[in-house]
C-alpha cells in the first residue's frame, strides 16, 4: 500500500505540473495586454513599459512560467486586475461554497440512486426496473442548468420556504451552531438554500448511480456466495442487503467519488443560475471582465482540488480492494 | 440466435439494432432532428428573427393561435427559434465530435500501434488533460480564444480527444496482436497500411459508441457555453443562448426557458439511447446492464 501511495503521490505532482503548464499557456497565449487592461484607457507608454518589467512580462515564456509557478507554490497567484485583491484569497473564499454544493449533490444522488438501483436489480425485467431505468436515462440527459431554471421558476417561485437565490450560512458553521448553541435555525437555512441547486446538479449523478448500482448488484447476485446465502434459507432482503449490496457498492462509490471532482467543474452553470457564491461563478464573472489572473488562479485551484479528490478516491479504493494496488 | 446464422455480419448487426427498443427510439428522435435542422428555414411557422415589441413574452397558445410556444423578450416566436436553433446544436455536435474522433483516432492509433515509450508519454499527456474538469477546460479555452461558435467547437473537440484516444488505443493494442495483423505485416504491408486498412477498420465499434454518446455531451457543453455567453453570439440562434435570454424573465415567462431546454434534453436523450443501443449491439455481453 505504501509503494502504491508513493507512486500515486509522485504521479499527482507530475499531473499538477502539467495542469499548471496548460493553465499558464492558455492565459499566455490569450490576446490582449494585461497591463493595458489594468491601466484602462490611454495609458502612458512609459508606465506600461515599467509595469511590464515589474511583472516580468518582458521575459520569455519559460522564465515567466517558472516565475508564476514559484509564486503559486508560495500561495501567491497574483492580484485581481478589477478587484485589486490577491487571487488566492478570492478563490479560496469561494471554493468552500463550490465544494459544499458538490458534496450535497453527491449525497442527494446517492440517497436517490442507490435505493432505485437496488429496486431495479431485485425486480429485474419488471415495470419497476424499466421505470427506474427510463427515469435514470432522462436524469442523465437533462442539462443541469436547465433543470435549475425549471426548478427555480416552478418550485422556488411557488413554495414560500424555498429561497430563489444565494447561499445560507456555510453548512459546517451551521452544524457547529447546532451542536454548540443548540440552534437549528442556521442549519435549516443552509439546507433550504442547498435544496434546489443540489437537486439540479445531482440529478444526472443520481441517474448514473441508479444504473451503476443496478448493474453492479446484478453481477454480484450471480455469484456463488449469494447462492450459498440463499441455500442457507436466508430471506431475500437479508441476502441482498447484507451479502450482495456491500460488495456491489464498491464500484458505485468509486464512480461517485470521481464524479465529485467533475461536479466542481459542472457546478459552474448551476452556480450562475442560483447566484451561488462559488468559485465557478467567480471564474465566469472574471472571464466577462477579462480579469485573467482570477481565471488563471481559479482554474488552477479548482483543477488542483479535482486532482486531489481523485487521488483520495483512488487511495481509498485501493485500501478497500487490494487487487487495485498490483495493477 | 439460429435465425441469425448464415446472414452477413452487417445485416446481423442491423437486425440486432432494429430489435433494440432504445436504439430505435433514439434513432427516430435523431432522424427527426436531422430533418428539422436540414429543412429548418422552410418549416418554421414564423420568421425566427422577426421582432415585435408589442408581443413580448406572449404565453404559449398551443393550437389556439399562431404563437404555438409563445414569444420571447423581443416578441420573437419561440417554436420557430427552437427549430432554427436545432441547426447550431446539431452542427456543433457533429463538427466537435468529428474533430475529436480524428484527433483521438490519430493519437490513440499511434500510441497503441507504436507502443513503448511513445505510448507511455502520449497517454500520460492525455491523463494530464483528463485531470482538468472538461467544462472548466472548455470555458478556459473559449475565454482565451474569444467567445464564438467556432472556438466553442474547437474547445469541445479538444476536451474530448483524450477520452477518444484512450478507447482507440486500447482497441489497437489488442488488434495489434491479432493473427491478421501479423499476416498483413508478413506479406509486406507498410505500417501505415496495416494501421489504416487492418487495425483501425476493426477498431471502430467502440469509437462509434463513444462518438454517439459524445454527440449528446457536445450539445450540452455548447448549450452551457452559450448560456454563459461564451458560445454562439447573436444574432445566431442556439438553444443555450435562448436559455440565457429567457433566464431574465424567469418569473413572468418561464416558457421562454422551458421549451429550448426540453429540446436539448430530448436530443441528448436520443443520442444516449442510440449510443447505448449501439453498445449493446456490438457487445452483447453488456446487454441489459
Amino acid at each position: 500500500m505504501i509503494r502504491y501511495t508513493v507512486r500515486r503521490l509522485l504521479w499527482m505532482v507530475v499531473v499538477l505540473l502539467g495542469v499548471s503548464l496548460i493553465v499558464f499557456s492558455l492565459i499566455f497565449l490569450s490576446p490582449g495586454d494585461p497591463i493595458r487592461l489594468m491601466l484602462g484607457e490611454d495609458p502612458d507608454p512609459d508606465t506600461i513599459e515599467r509595469l511590464r518589467q515589474h511583472y516580468g512580462l518582458d521575459e520569455p515564456f519559460h522564465v515567466q512560467y517558472f516565475l508564476w509557478l514559484g509564486n503559486a507554490l508560495q500561495g501567491d497567484l497574483g492580484r485581481s486586475i478589477r478587484q485589486r485583491a490577491p487571487v488566492a484569497d478570492l478563490v479560496l473564499s469561494r471554493i468552500g461554497a463550490t465544494i459544499e454544493l458538490a458534496a450535497a449533490s453527491v449525497l442527494l444522488a446517492m440517497v436517490i440512486g442507490i435505493p432505485l438501483g437496488v429496486l431495479a436489480a431485485v425486480r429485474r425485467g419488471g415495470w419497476l426496473d424499466s421505470g427506474s431505468m427510463a427515469l435514470s436515462l432522462v436524469g442523465v440527459s437533462m442539462p443541469n442548468f436547465w433543470l435549475g431554471l425549471v426548478l427555480l421558476s416552478y418550485v422556488a417561485l411557488n413554495v414560500a420556504w424555498v429561497p430563489v437565490f444565494g447561499r445560507g450560512p456555510a453548512f459546517t458553521q451551521a452544524v457547529t451552531a447546532l451542536f454548540t448553541a443548540g440552534d437549528p435555525g442556521p442549519l435549516w437555512d443552509s439546507v433550504r438554500h442547498l435544496l434546489l441547486p443540489a437537486t439540479a446538479l445531482g440529478t444526472a449523478i443520481a441517474g448514473l448511480v441508479t444504473r451503476l448500482t443496478r448493474s453492479s448488484l446484478l453481477e454480484v447476485l450471480a455469484h456463488d456466495y449469494v447462492r450459498t446465502a440463499r441455500a442457507k434459507g436466508l430471506r431475500e432482503g437479508r441476502v441482498v442487503n447484507r451479502h450482495a449490496l456491500r460488495n456491489a457498492l464498491l464500484p458505485v462509490i468509486t464512480v461517485v467519488g470521481l464524479q465529485f471532482g467533475f461536479l466542481l467543474g459542472g457546478a459552474i452553470t448551476t452556480e450562475v443560475v442560483f447566484a451561488w457564491p462559488g468559485a465557478g461563478r467567480l471564474i465566469v464573472d472574471a472571464i466577462r471582465q477579462r480579469d485573467f489572473p482570477i481565471v488563471q488562479g481559479g482554474v488552477l485551484l479548482v483543477a488542483a482540488s479535482f486532482v486531489l479528490i481523485n487521488l483520495l478516491v483512488d487511495l481509498s479504493y485501493a485500501m478497500l480492494d487490494p487487487r487495485i494496488r498490483y495493477d | 440466435m439460429t435465425s441469425e446464422r448464415g446472414t452477413r455480419p452487417g445485416r446481423r448487426l442491423w437486425r440486432r439494432l432494429l430489435s433494440n427498443k432504445g436504439a430505435v427510439i433514439g434513432g427516430v428522435v435523431i432522424t427527426l432532428l436531422i430533418i428539422t435542422a436540414l429543412f429548418a428555414p422552410h418549416i418554421t411557422p414564423q420568421d425566427p428573427y422577426r421582432q415585435n415589441l408589442w408581443e413580448r413574452y406572449r404565453p404559449p397558445e398551443w393550437f389556439r393561435g399562431e404563437r404555438f410556444l409563445g414569444t420571447d423578450d423581443l416578441g420573437r416566436d419561440v417554436l420557430s427559434r427552437i427549430i432554427m436553433g436545432s441547426r447550431v446544436s446539431l452542427m456543433v455536435g457533429l463538427v466537435a465530435t468529428s474533430l475529436s474522433l480524428v484527433g483521438g483516432v490519430a493519437l490513440g492509433g499511434m500510441a497503441g500501434y507504436v507502443g513503448g515509450r511513445t505510448d507511455n508519454v502520449m497517454m500520460r499527456l492525455m491523463d494530464i488533460v483528463l485531470a482538468l474538469p472538461p467544462i472548466l477546460l472548455a470555458i478556459a479555452i473559449v475565454a482565451v480564444l474569444g467567445p464564438n461558435i467556432v472556438n466553442a467547437m474547437m474547445a469541445i473537440a479538444i476536451v474530448r480527444v483524450p477520452m477518444m484516444a484512450r478507447v482507440v488505443r486500447s482497441q489497437v493494442l489488442s488488434l495489434r496482436e491479432e493473427m491478421f495483423t501479423e499476416a498483413a505485416r508478413a506479406i509486406g504491408c507498410s505500417h501505415v497500411r496495416v494501421v489504416l486498412r487492418h487495425i483501425l477498420i476493426n477498431a471502430w465499434p467502440p469509437a462509434l459508441v463513444l462518438a454517439t454518446l459524445g454527440m449528446g455531451t457536445a450539445i450540452v457543453t455548447e448549450a452551457s457555453l452559450s448560456f454563459l455567453g461564451l458560445g454562439t453570439q447573436p444574432p445566431a440562434i442556439s438553444w443555450g443562448r435562448m436559455l440565457s435570454v429567457g433566464r431574465e424573465a424567469i418569473r413572468t415567462a418561464p416558457h421562454v426557458t422551458l421549451y429550448p431546454g426540453l429540446a436539448i434534453a430530448i436530443t441528448v436523450l436520443g443520442f444516449n439511447l442510440l449510443g447505448e443501443g449501439l453498445r449493446d449491439v456490438f457487445d452483447p455481453h453488456l446487454r441489459g446492464r
